[in-house]
């Protein structure tokens, strides 16, 4: 399982809207209408209650595991204004990873491959200024 | 003909990729008469990049390493299940640390001839080929590498 493979243009949101943790939150995994929104952000949140997932470049990755998902998926929402999400830095692209209960290879293998991407500051910045979620893609690919 | 091999080497990770290898590898070794070396790897080094980069918690690192150390126990008694009915002689065990300097170190250390490995990624960028395991194995491998692919 690749990054490649759990991304789809159908789960990217360019702009976000809101200008919090739980709002834009809302946005991007509402983009999957198969998952229960409330439940998966109430997840998410509890999780970043924990300690923030922005990686200190104004990116954060959000994870949870998730009972009755059958594989990895992974959505990007991009925010043209910095955001305040718990980190140590402004965050403006935000990836959601979403895994099944019993798949910690393939969860760590995809948070570990969003982390390879954006450790390259051109990457970081690309997607910062990306547009078009077939741009996302295409950085990401 | 004389078999060109003594020694297989298996690697997985809990990944379908490397379950896929390891199927491969039992009936290989079953069909060949030779010993099989099945080593299951826990990245703990990706674990520990992603503490450190905060998209882990410490908390989170420890339950993940657990539940990798669970998959390791339940894949390797699988192998030895399967080695078992199909006559095969098998050498599991579960190594910790990076995939490649691990299997890498057991190459050397046992006379392993031929190593099985998952499908490799369609290779996008640079950057792809130095992350996954699978394809840094191929390009660096010590001894003659066989794929199983999807």
């Amino acid at each position: 399982m690749t990054l490649h493979e759990c991304l789809n243009r159908g789960r990217i949101k360019i702009p976000l809207i809101g200008r919090d943790a739980k709002s834009v939150l809302y946005e991007i995994v509402s983009l999957d209408e198969t998952l229960d929104t409330d439940k998966v952000v109430k997840t998410l949140l509890e999780r970043e209650n924990e300690g923030s997932t922005e990686m200190g470049i104004g990116i954060a990755i959000p994870h949870a595991r998730i009972p009755g998902l059958d594989s990895v998926s992974v959505s990007v929402g991009i925010s043209p204004e910095p955001m305040d999400f718990g980190g140590s830095v402004l965050t403006s692209v935000i990836f959601v990873v979403l895994a099944p209960e019993k798949s910690a290879s393939d969860h760590i293998r995809i948070l570990s491959a969003i982390v390879e991407k954006c450790s390259a500051g051109r990457t970081v910045e690309a997607l910062k200024n990306a547009s078009t979620s077939e741009e996302v893609l295409s950085i990401l690919s | 003909m004389k078999i060109p091999f003594s020694n297989i080497l298996v690697y997985f990770d809990g990944s379908e990729e490397g379950d896929d290898a390891l199927d491969y590898a039992l009936s290989l070794a079953g069909a060949t008469g030779v010993k099989l070396h099945a080593v299951y790897v826990i990245n703990t080094k990706a674990v520990g990049v992603l503490l450190k980069k905060h998209v882990f918690v410490s908390g989170e690192r420890d339950e993940y390493l657990g539940d990798l150390k669970k998959d390791a126990e339940k894949r390797t008694r699988y192998a030895n299940r399967i080695a078992e009915r199909k006559g095969v002689k098998i050498i599991t065990e579960i190594g910790e640390g990076a995939p490649h300097k691990v299997i890498e170190d057991y190459i050397k250390a046992n006379g392993i001839d031929l190593l099985v490995l998952g499908a490799v990624n369609e290779i996008r960028s640079r950057r792809d080929e130095i992350t996954s395991e699978n394809d840094r194995l191929l390009r660096t491998s010590s001894c003659p590498v066989l794929i199983v692919k999807r």
